[in-house]
């Protein structure tokens, strides 16, 4: 892979960046983390972009608590529950991105779709990568996948992963 | 049953706690253990971007979807492939007038024209690309030739009315079905609106 110090987006638009200038944004992936095998696929992926370039990796994992359990007193469970994901995503990432690719840790909660919009938002990301499940062509009329709603809304490009896809 | 007033015996004081005990796993398991702590995978070969897929039909979106897959080209040294697929049932069938073999001599020859002139730009801003036409069913065509590809690049237009939910687009039926990596870019003049 060429080394490049122009972000994805830079590149889809084809805007030049000076080499060298030091308020250039740094490039950003997103990664959305449910640790299912797509998941680690989709990050896979993110690390052969990132190589080469000035670019951070960012894991994030979306907590989906049920409706109804909001209004109990959960707050211990919850920081316990945040604590575990960080340590499971700061785990992946150390050992799938290694050293060589620099990775940001977010955990959040909430519907994953909002939640990744959100962040890719704020952040101004350049690029989401992201794995799909299989799923059903009957479930799939009534419940869109995460991946389908985020190629639709993203404010960027997103890079959509079947679990299934080998690396060559 | 525990009632109010009653001191509980020993059994239900039992089955008490055991509830208890069972709404409090349940509970860390809508929080956090309903998650299994994943296993390491198998290592693979790293990715590498050496063949890409852009599917046009000429329309302004795809074209920028083009022009998008050869900047990624030109920045991994991929090759680019430019895929036009002369719809078998088009949508000006139903308003033509004439044999069917001269509707898709048409095609073809416009497809031609369209896909010379995309390739001679593109080669001028030294882009490695080739350019394929094929008859068929596009959504087919397209999901058929993914597999020999690292990466597909395909423009998809912002959400449209609900009723979208249970059509079959083109472009929806190749992201749902691509054979390989798939980048989906959106038009660069859209307002962020997610």
């Amino acid at each position: 892979m060429q080394k490049s110090n122009c972000t994805f987006a830079a590149v889809l638009t084809e805007t030049p960046i000076p080499k060298e200038s030091p308020a250039s944004k740094q490039e950003e992936i997103l990664v959305p983390v449910d640790f299912s095998e797509s998941s680690v696929t989709a990050l896979r992926h993110a690390r052969a972009l990132a190589e080469g370039g000035r670019t951070q990796v960012i894991l994030l994992n979306v907590v989906e608590v049920p409706g109804p359990f909001r209004t109990l007193d959960v707050a211990g469970q919850q920081r316990a529950c945040y604590t575990q994901r960080a340590e499971w995503l700061q785990e992946l990432a150390d050992r799938e991105l290694g050293s060589q690719v620099a990775a940001r840790i977010e955990v959040r909660e909430g519907r994953p779709s909002v939640e990744i919009l959100r962040l890719a938002s704020q952040r101004r990301v350049d690029l989401i990568v992201v794995g799909r499940h299989e799923r059903h062509r009957p479930r799939r009329w009534l419940r869109a996948h995460t991946a389908t709603q985020l190629s639709k809304k993203a404010p960027c490009p997103v890079l959509l992963l079947q679990a299934a896809h080998h690396l060559n | 049953m525990i009632a109010r007033n009653e001191q509980p015996n020993l059994a239900d004081s039992f089955q008490h706690r055991s509830l208890r005990a069972r709404l409090s796993v349940r509970m860390d398991d809508l929080l956090s253990a309903n998650i299994a702590k994943p296993a390491p995978m198998e290592k693979k070969q790293d990715w590498r971007i050496r063949n890409i897929l852009a599917p046009t039909d000429f329309s302004p979106s795809s074209v920028e979807a083009v022009m998008q897959a050869a900047a990624l080209a030109r920045r991994y040294g991929a090759l680019l492939t430019i895929l036009h697929v002369i719809d078998i049932n088009p949508p000006s069938a139903r308003t033509h007038v004439g044999p069917a073999d001269e509707l898709m001599r048409q095609q073809l020859a416009t497809g031609r024209a369209e896909l010379n002139r995309l390739s001679e730009s593109l080669a001028q801003q030294q882009t490695r690309t080739q350019a394929r036409i094929i008859e068929g069913i596009p959504a087919e065509v397209i999901i058929e030739n993914s597999s020999r590809f690292d990466l597909l690049v395909i423009n998809e237009e912002r959400p449209g009315s609900a009723w979208s939910l249970f059509s079959e687009h083109t472009v929806q039926r190749v992201i749902e079905e691509a054979a390989c990596p798939l980048l989906v870019v959106h038009p660069r003049t859209e307002p962020e609106n997610a």
